[in-house]
């Protein structure tokens, strides 16, 4: 840590259920989520009133589960997280599953988990073989949180325990079954919040079956005592932006990179480029001589996300820089972050008042960064317990009590994490020398003229398989002279044999990660 | 239907109208992200006045398949 910046402090939770009981003591009247109901009207819950919903629901799923590990099926909804909740503090298991998988798919992380027991909506359930499983639909909730309140819940919750499955999508399209505990996401909630600090509400949009949709998007801003706004559809997203009014938005690249291809299409809809482009150079001038007009400068555009969006979290995939510094003309800040499901999943991520353009920002309190043999490796609470039933696979990654995260990276003097790639992208020529194709498409992506890279190996040598941007299609001549200009800055083994221009983008996964595994197949 | 789905793409994404063909592909040929198909159905439900269910968006391959969905659920 970084004396001049010290940590924000926050009280420290053993479990779920002691946050849940913290919030009510210290806040019961405050908002602690809005949402929208099927009719589209808006809700505000108090903490009082998430308290008891989920006090009454953790009631009626003791009396009828024990033990049990209870799957998710459903969209994002304010019921989701009291389901959430109450499966937890209830002594069972959260099984977090993505509604948008194929039926086949959710039946075999069904089996990989062990789980008998569905919680979906009724949207979902002809995704699931209803005489397979016992199905409780989502919607039923107010009847069984009428019923729990009859009842009690005695489940003694060790913090230790299994708490929550995640799945992981790799790129590879295998998942692996990754069990938190409630220490463990205590421990990001407290190594997190230690770091950075929201200042108002704070909207989620993010699928809440990816651990920083759920843990980052959803437990921080509640851990914090602010109000989380949950978008009720991505369809929504700006209207609900503009009502919510958030001052910090939690999404990965592909919004960000929406938000600002929408931003310039509107403007050339509008004839207001030249304005835009004049508006930005005028406003990186005044900043420099520590003038800061971006307020009325850009007040019609911040009014589209509310108006007072001071914070984007940004985490889940890497982002170009040229964002960061973008949104920053206008008044936006991103924060690049660092997660992994297995580390529940924030590692480190840039401050509210200190950053680092490029890096994944701070490493997060109480957590520990060593880099082996270049591989960035974390030590602390955060680390999972395993993936669930398979030792081996666990053995592979945890050794010693140390997670190994399969990405390679390093941390500079002053304390930023940066990433450089990924282990299993090395690419290892025959005279034994280790490149990392992503340093290479990070310089090449600096290129405007480059809108998708990748960098992969044939016959020994490197070639960069490059998506143009839109006004250099096939424009064969300005790629060969860039890959030129670019072997003549860097050692001979990590020069470019030849680009390959492409006339349509890389196949990617959901989260938008490129899949470099059917890159040659292509 | 179909001039009316081509026009609101068209605006929405800036793709000239004579390139949006019925068959055409709205990620790999109109090379639309999964987040814009989003905020063009947005702009198609206030156009048409009627809730698209999110679970039916991943059944729009084509323009062609938004413009048949439009017209069976008119």
């Amino acid at each position: 840590m970084n004396k001049n910046y010290p940590y924000y402090s926050h009280e420290k939770m053993i479990d779920l259920r002691q946050l849940l009981e913290t919030n009510l003591k210290l806040a019961k009247d405050e908002i602690a989520f809005i949402y929208k109901d099927p009719s589209l009207k808006t809700i505000s819950k108090t903490n009082k009133m998430f308290y008891e919903e989920v006090i009454n629901l953790s009631n009626y799923l003791y009396q009828k589960y024990t033990s049990k590990h209870i799957a998710i099926i459903a969209e994002n909804s304010y019921n989701w997280i009291v389901f959430f909740y109450a499966i937890v503090i209830s002594g069972n298991v959260a099984v977090i599953i993505d509604k948008d998988l194929e039926p086949e798919r959710i039946e075999k992380l069904l089996n990989i988990s062990d789980t008998k027991d569905i919680i979906c909506t009724q949207t979902y359930a002809s995704s699931i073989d209803l005489k397979k499983y016992k199905v409780t639909y989502l919607e039923d909730i107010d009847k069984f949180i009428k019923e729990g309140k009859k009842l009690t819940n005695k489940a003694k919750l060790d913090p230790d325990n299994p708490a929550v499955i995640f799945f992981t999508s790799g790129t590879t399209g295998f998942n692996k079954a990754v069990v938190l505990s409630q220490k463990n996401i205590c421990a990001d909630l407290y190594g997190a919040a230690s770091i950075f600090k929201p200042y108002g509400t704070a909207f989620a949009p993010l699928p809440f079956h990816h651990a920083f949709g759920l843990i980052t998007a959803v437990l921080k801003p509640y851990y914090y005592r602010v109000p989380v706004f949950i978008n009720s559809s991505l369809k929504r997203v700006l209207p609900e932006l503009q009502e919510a009014k958030p001052n910090t938005l939690f999404v990965v690249p592909a919004f960000i990179e929406t938000f600002y291809k929408q931003i310039w299409h509107t403007a050339r809809r509008t004839k207001q480029e030249k304005k835009l482009k004049i508006g930005i150079k005028i406003s990186n001038i005044l900043l420099k001589c520590h003038i800061d007009l971006r307020n009325k400068l850009f007040s019609s555009l911040l009014d589209q996300f509310g108006g007072n969006l001071s914070y984007i979290i940004c985490g889940g995939a890497p982002l170009e820089t040229k964002y960061v510094k973008w949104f920053r003309s206008i008044g936006i800040e991103i924060l690049n972050g660092y997660g992994i499901t297995e580390c529940s999943p924030v590692v480190s991520v840039n401050r509210n008042n200190y950053g680092c353009d490029g890096s994944v920002g701070q490493i997060c309190r109480d957590v520990e960064v060593k880099i082996i043999d270049n591989e960035i490796c974390i030590k602390g609470d955060i680390v999972m317990l395993g993936y669930y039933k398979d030792k081996k696979a666990t053995a592979e990654v945890i050794k010693d009590g140390i997670f190994y995260t399969g990405d390679y990276g390093y941390v500079n003097k002053d304390g930023f994490l940066f990433i450089t790639g990924r282990k299993k992208n090395i690419i290892i020529l025959s005279n034994g020398e280790n490149i990392s194709p992503e340093v290479i498409e990070a310089k090449l992506a600096e290129d405007n003229a480059v809108s998708e890279v990748i960098v992969a190996s044939q016959d020994n040598h490197l070639i960069a398989y490059i998506y143009p941007s839109e006004n250099y299609l096939q424009n064969q001549e300005y790629f060969d002279n860039l890959i030129a200009k670019y072997n003549k800055k860097v050692p001979k083994n990590h020069q470019i044999a030849k680009a390959v221009l492409r006339t349509t983008e890389f196949k990617k996964n959901n989260n938008r990660k490129i899949l470099r595994d059917r890159i040659m197949e292509e | 239907m179909k001039d009316k789905v081509i026009t609101i793409i068209s605006s929405t994404t800036g793709i000239a109208k004579e390139n949006i063909t019925e068959n055409a592909n709205l990620l790999t040929d109109l090379e639309l992200e999964s987040l814009d198909v989003v905020t063009l159905v947005a702009e198609l439900e206030k156009e048409v006045g009627k809730e698209i269910p999110d679970k039916d968006i991943k059944e729009f391959q084509t323009v062609g398949d938004v413009i048949k969905y439009l017209e069976d659920n008119a």
